[in-house]
């Protein structure tokens, strides 16, 4: 009886060791993270330049490049969509401002977690040799992704102009809605970050697996549904899998909201920020507490 | 005797082998568990006083700069103590942290910045800098078209204009002609009192003249320390020769 306690009491005292631990780990890692905008922004900027200007520096029609190379995907689809090929589904809209509309989103997101990942490799170099702080890396490499996005969102409005579409009242919440996004999108870049030096062969997996989340996510096709949160296809596991997929949900709320107008109930779009920022925060945690160690594996 | 400006006292580092961590363990935990672990460093003791130029001659794989790296807070130490009066600057290659597709212009607000400085203290110290590198023909020119030996002047020309407590210059005075070196090393004998050195490399012939104490790292400790130059080249001669051939 007596042990039982003692063992009870150990595990209690260990439990608010890991939760205390955590806690200060957490909030050292957004405040670190918020100070270093404030006392690096030269840097950002500098960075920032340095890798717009540099990109397509050697290139004429380095615009034209930003915008085709991802474009070329579009007009693919939209061959195989206006040709018959590929059936996607009653969408409501002209296809081209469906497929545009998601798949600027879906590039968002993939820029997002590519840059954000990659930043040990792209910048081994100057992590060895300079002491700097790494959030500088990371909200360079996002804010380089919003601006190629605000291009091609230009872009998609140049198309809605074009069709003549009108948007809904609820389009103004876009910007807000697209957070849960980046949020889920630099989470997933913060922890393979890690793991792309530390486990290569995962981050490889996952690489892959993005290619395919990239096809369970419905932005070539819509799903036939009278929720539009609950898809439903014939066959009930892709409807389960596309249910459960992370990306349908972060994807379809801005952009339901900007070519239906429609929302979802505000519980849901709560459990969605809260969700995705829990998942931000918890990943940015660990990218501090794995530095040191991922840093010292840069060489081997 | 003054405060130091750097003080190192029982420092220990060792490295765990990649590929020989348990799955989780590598993912999840920092600490170190594995049976195979290098040992760069093992009790390093080290004072750096305001106004010293130290050099640290030690061969190739003696653990010089993993010491840098610890100091600069890029690698974290698994023992001991590291004390900071001051800030501390690193420089391990001066050519690092540039675009080759920048020009030398563009290329000194992006390094300065690495640095530390803002961007009104780079506008104020651009002449000084352009000056100093002796690059006034090519400082609007492509970097890619630069020599190692350019990009060196350039590198420490920025580094001219970074106030520091400590510099730490880490092999970084290697490439470049022997004049321009000479010029650097005038550079940090003048700025001695404002920025302490602890100057690294494996060629003792840098540190003739230059430094006010001679540290002998070899196998991750300190095994020799004189203010003697030739003494310290003699203790060092016999390292290099008990090397197998």
């Amino acid at each position: 009886m007596g042990k039982v306690v003692v063992n009870s009491a150990i595990h209690a005292i260990k439990l608010r060791k890991f939760t205390n631990t955590l806690l200060d780990l957490l909030q050292y890692s957004m405040q670190a993270f918020i100070k270093s905008i404030q006392t690096n922004k030269f840097l950002i900027v500098e960075l920032l330049k340095q890798n717009l200007f540099t990109q397509y520096k050697q290139s004429k029609f380095s615009l034209f490049w930003i915008i085709f190379n991802p474009f070329f995907q579009i007009i693919i689809w939209s061959i195989l969509h206006y040709s018959g090929f590929l059936s996607v589904g009653s969408v409501q809209v002209p296809y081209l401002i469906y497929l545009v509309a998601g798949m600027i989103l879906w590039w968002f997101a993939f820029n997002i977690y590519e840059s954000v990942s990659t930043i040990y490799s792209k910048y081994s170099g100057i992590i060895l040799e300079n002491r700097f702080d790494l959030s500088v890396l990371i909200i360079e490499a996002i804010l380089r992704q919003m601006i190629f996005f605000m291009i091609h969102l230009i872009v998609l409005f140049i198309i809605c102009i074009y069709f003549k579409f009108h948007f809904q009242s609820a389009s103004i919440l876009y910007p807000v809605l697209l957070l849960p996004l980046l949020f889920f999108s630099v989470a997933l870049g913060l922890v393979f970050a890690v793991w792309r030096i530390l486990a290569v062969d995962l981050a490889m997996i996952f690489d892959k697996m993005m290619a395919l989340l990239f096809f369970i996510t419905p932005i070539l096709y819509k799903p036939t549904y009278d929720n539009p949160y609950k898809p439903n296809f014939d066959n009930p596991l892709l409807s389960y899998i596309i249910r459960f997929n992370p990306f349908t949900h972060l994807i379809l709320l801005p952009r339901n909201a900007l070519i239906y107008g429609e929302l979802p109930p505000i519980i849901g779009i709560l459990v969605i920020y809260i969700i995705s920022f829990v998942c931000m925060y918890l990943a940015l945690a660990y990218f501090q507490r794995m530095k040191f160690k991922t840093i010292e594996k840069l060489l081997q | 005797m003054n405060t130091p400006v750097l003080h190192i006292e029982a420092l220990s580092k060792s490295f765990s082998l990649l590929g020989e961590e348990h799955f989780f363990q590598l993912l999840f935990s920092t600490r170190k568990k594995t049976s195979t672990q290098i040992a760069p460093l093992k009790n390093i003791n080290l004072s750096v006083y305001k106004g010293e130029i130290i050099g640290i001659l030690g061969l190739n794989g003696s653990g010089k700069t993993t010491l840098t790296r610890i100091i600069t807070g890029i690698y974290e130490q698994d023992a001991g103590t590291i004390k900071i009066d001051g800030k501390v600057v690193a420089i391990f290659a001066l050519r690092s942290g540039f675009n080759p597709l920048l020009t030398g212009r563009e290329n000194i607000y992006l390094k300065a910045a690495l640095f530390g400085l803002n961007r009104q203290e780079i506008d104020q110290a651009m002449e000084e800098i352009i000056r100093f590198s002796e690059l006034q023909e090519f400082i609007d020119k492509p970097l890619g078209i630069y020599s190692s030996g350019m990009k060196a002047k350039l590198g420490f020309a920025i580094l001219t204009q970074v106030k520091a407590d400590l510099f730490i210059i880490d092999e970084a005075l290697a490439v470049g002609d022997k004049l321009f070196r000479q010029k650097c090393m005038n550079y940090l004998i003048d700025h001695k009192q404002q920025s302490s050195v602890i100057f690294i490399t494996h060629v003792h012939e840098h540190l003739q003249h230059f430094a006010d104490r001679i540290l002998i790292l070899n196998n991750g400790t300190f095994e020799f320390e004189s203010t003697d130059y030739q003494t310290a080249i003699d203790y060092y001669d016999t390292l290099k020769n008990k090397l197998p051939e």
